[in-house]
């Protein structure tokens, strides 16, 4: 870590720009996430509809996929990753809150809770104990000795991105070493292993019975229309999610840390391996609302509980922090971020 | 539960990932129906005015739905304030079947409220509604009523103190919208600061309709007493009692010492939230824990989480700096402090994080 860092005064101001924000965080927050579900029924419906439409023109099955996959995306990101945070708990609505919500992907949104919100939020890019980092499959630095397996690891990488929700899914039973390996001993469990298993299969199975067989059921004649119109609609949703999760964490400057560096933190070291654990990605209004604002992964880190809405007006502000205390901000175009992940994957997947 | 509930339950979690299909459907409905919410009633804001500078009547046409209220019964009423949904429960002060020249053909429910200048509800309400627009309200709740198997012989006493007039001023409309008037005696004995009586004159025309009603306007600092008020009150008597927590036990008192039994009274009282801590630096919590109830009593110093793990109960937690959520439970009631801001909760239901919480007040927790 960086001694030159005033990490009291870094915590203070970070704290400070925290608490201003939230003080403004209230009408047009609310209207805003609940406009964003609207958006997001009117899409998946639209797109169910235009699915089994193919029938009259095969435009309105390109159509419906493309919007059935834009339902699923502002699902999972703008809304399902920032109320499962908590970011619109202070808005006491009984359905939009990280207790009572549940998304449209295959993970358990409980499951998810545990090792995202908890593990990877607490212990960002700490190596050996944030298993976000390269999801116990990747190699992504040199903290990790190289092995045979890692040689095509691009490709495990192209397939993790592809089935990407049933990884995620998955996440929890292969740290808990569910079905294969050995227990480690040093990782306190919070779920007893046969209730991450039921949870896993009932809502997995949901996902499949209701995408492949329920909705291609009901198109009748039309169902391998509908279901491969499904099946693509879920393949778009798991790359782009995946893609900029990876431009979120694996770009080249995103930096480690070992446990020893880690112990005893202050609020202004935490700050600051958040800060040089993730990176940003630049982009239009839209395209931040599409990646559920993770192309502000660095203002999500610092205040993962701040409503998304807000995560544009604070990341001038936060630039600005970090100008003054000499440390990094990386952000970039599509593009150059996710070239570096696919740089870095390739470099490590050689010794 | 029966069928069509589970049916409704099973689909929802199995298409919508939701606890009901209206639940999933709720923000586009409220694009069509303003504050149509699946746990609540609707209901719109007829009007309102300012009975003083403290109080505010509200008047309120329900839905439909709303089962109608039985005088002396509140509701929870919820309003969106700045974006987050508020619940704080009233009295209704209007009988059921009250019409009001006001607003013909409407069903009118007349709500009385105390507002504070520091309050997060009472001061911010009037800012965040409109005539026109809708709030919610639950269904109504509560025993505080006249039973209807009273004798007409028993007399009846309504024993009330500042804003605790509301109940009864339902019950007395309703009494006199019968068609027979009640043969019971009725005794109003209604407490309130000089020039603070609300609804005088409803109250003197009530009076002329009602035989059997006396009502005693009464003022502390005039040197009037609790002791006079109810010199009558015999224990035969049914006494009915609203207004605050210290009030009902002054009346308690006054009742115990002419042997008035307890199964003839009924009390409704408000209790302001207790902010300093007590003596020994503890509050006493009642959790609820999948069913099961429970009574704590935790230090004040500690973070909620630490406290309860400390009596041996185990909550869901993560990163206990109140980053990740895990420890979130429902607080049903009772005041929190933030331990990293430092601010205040809501007194109402809302969802907090333990390990970043203090109790402030007593609480009640849900785990």
């Amino acid at each position: 870590m960086n001694k030159n860092i005033n990490f009291d005064l870094l915590a203070n101001e970070l704290d400070e720009l925290k608490r201003q924000t939230l003080t403004e965080v209230g009408t047009a927050d609310a209207a805003y996430i609940r406009n964003v579900i609207v958006w997001q029924r009117a899409l998946e419906w639209g797109g169910r509809v235009l699915l089994m439409l193919g029938v009259i023109h095969p435009l309105c099955w390109i159509v419906g996929v493309l919007s059935l996959a834009s339902a699923k995306i502002l699902d999972n990101m703008e809304i399902g990753h920032n109320v499962l945070h908590g970011q619109y708990d202070w808005m006491n609505d009984p359905h939009i809150n990280s207790r009572q919500f549940d998304w449209d992907i295959a993970c358990d949104g409980k499951s998810w809770q545990r090792i995202h919100n908890y593990e990877h939020h607490t212990y960002t890019n700490v190596i050996g104990k944030d298993r976000d980092f390269g999801y116990g499959l990747l190699r992504l630095s040199n903290d990790f000795s190289w092995r045979v397996k890692n040689l095509w690891q691009f490709l495990t990488y192209l397939n993790l991105s592809m089935l990407f929700q049933w990884g995620v899914s998955y996440h929890e039973l292969a740290a808990e070493r569910v079905f294969m390996g050995k227990k480690k001993q040093d990782r306190p469990s919070k779920i007893d292993p046969s209730e991450l298993k039921r949870r896993f299969f009932s809502k997995g199975g949901k996902q499949l019975f209701k995408d492949y067989l329920l909705f291609p059921l009901l198109a009748g004649p039309l169902f391998l229309w509908v279901l491969c119109g499904n099946l693509i609609a879920n393949l778009i949703r798991n790359l782009w999610t995946s893609t900029i999760i990876f431009c979120g964490h694996f770009t080249s400057d995103v930096h480690t840390f070992s446990q020893a560096e880690c112990e005893n933190e202050t609020q202004g070291q935490w700050y600051y391996r958040q800060a040089l654990g993730s990176s940003n990605i630049l982009g239009g209004k839209l395209f931040h609302i599409f990646t559920g604002h993770l192309s502000f992964q660095i203002e999500h880190h610092l205040f993962p509980d701040l409503p998304s809405s807000r995560y544009q007006q604070v990341a001038p502000k936060v630039q600005a922090i970090f100008a003054r205390h000499g440390i990094a901000y990386h952000t970039g175009p599509f593009l150059r971020q996710y070239s570096q992940v696919v740089k870095r994957i390739l470099r490590y997947s050689l010794p | 539960m029966n069928l069509l509930t589970r049916l409704n339950q099973v689909t929802a979690k199995t298409l919508f990932h939701t606890d009901s299909i209206g639940s999933y459907f709720e923000p586009i409905m409220q694009r069509i129906k303003p504050a149509w919410r699946t746990h609540c009633f609707r209901a719109q804001v007829l009007g309102h005015q300012l009975l003083r500078a403290d109080v505010v009547q509200l008047d309120l046409s329900a839905d439909k739905a709303w089962p109608q209220a039985i005088a002396g019964q509140h509701v929870l009423l919820t309003v969106e304030i700045n974006g987050r949904l508020m619940t704080r429960p009233f009295s209704i002060s209007s009988a059921p079947d009250q019409s009001h020249s006001r607003y013909p053909k409407k069903r009118v429910i007349r709500l009385t409220i105390k507002t504070h200048v520091d309050g997060a509800f009472t001061a911010k309400l009037l800012a965040n509604i409109t005539a026109g627009s809708y709030v919610n309200l639950s269904a109504p709740q509560g025993e505080f009523a006249v039973s209807d198997r009273i004798q007409p012989s028993t007399p009846l006493w309504f024993v009330a103190a500042g804003s605790g007039i509301t109940p009864f001023m339902a019950m007395l409309n309703q009494m006199a919208l019968l068609p027979q008037q009640p043969q019971n005696p009725i005794n109003l004995v209604y407490f309130a600061k000089l020039g603070e009586h609300l609804y005088v004159d409803e109250l003197m025309a009530l009076q002329q309709q009602l035989n059997q009603l006396k009502v005693q306007l009464l003022i502390r600092k005039n040197g009037d007493n609790l002791a006079d008020a109810l010199s009558d009150c015999t224990v035969q008597s049914q006494v009915l009692v609203c207004g605050p927590g210290q009030f009902k036990q002054d009346v308690d008192r006054q009742l115990d010492a002419i042997n008035h039994p307890l199964k003839q009274r009924q009390a409704e009282y408000f209790q302001a939230p207790v902010m300093s801590q007590t003596h020994s630096g503890e509050q006493h919590i009642q959790l609820t824990q999948r069913g099961k109830q429970t009574q704590l009593t935790l230090a004040t110093n500690n973070s909620l989480l630490n406290g309860l793990e400390q009596q041996g109960i185990s909550a869901n937690f993560g990163c206990r700096i109140g980053v990740c959520h895990q420890c979130q439970c429902i607080k049903k009631s009772g005041v929190v402090r933030n331990m990293r801001t430092g601010e205040i909760s809501q007194q109402g239901e809302q969802l907090i994080q333990l390990c970043i919480s203090q109790a402030v007040t007593p609480l009640e927790l849900e785990l």
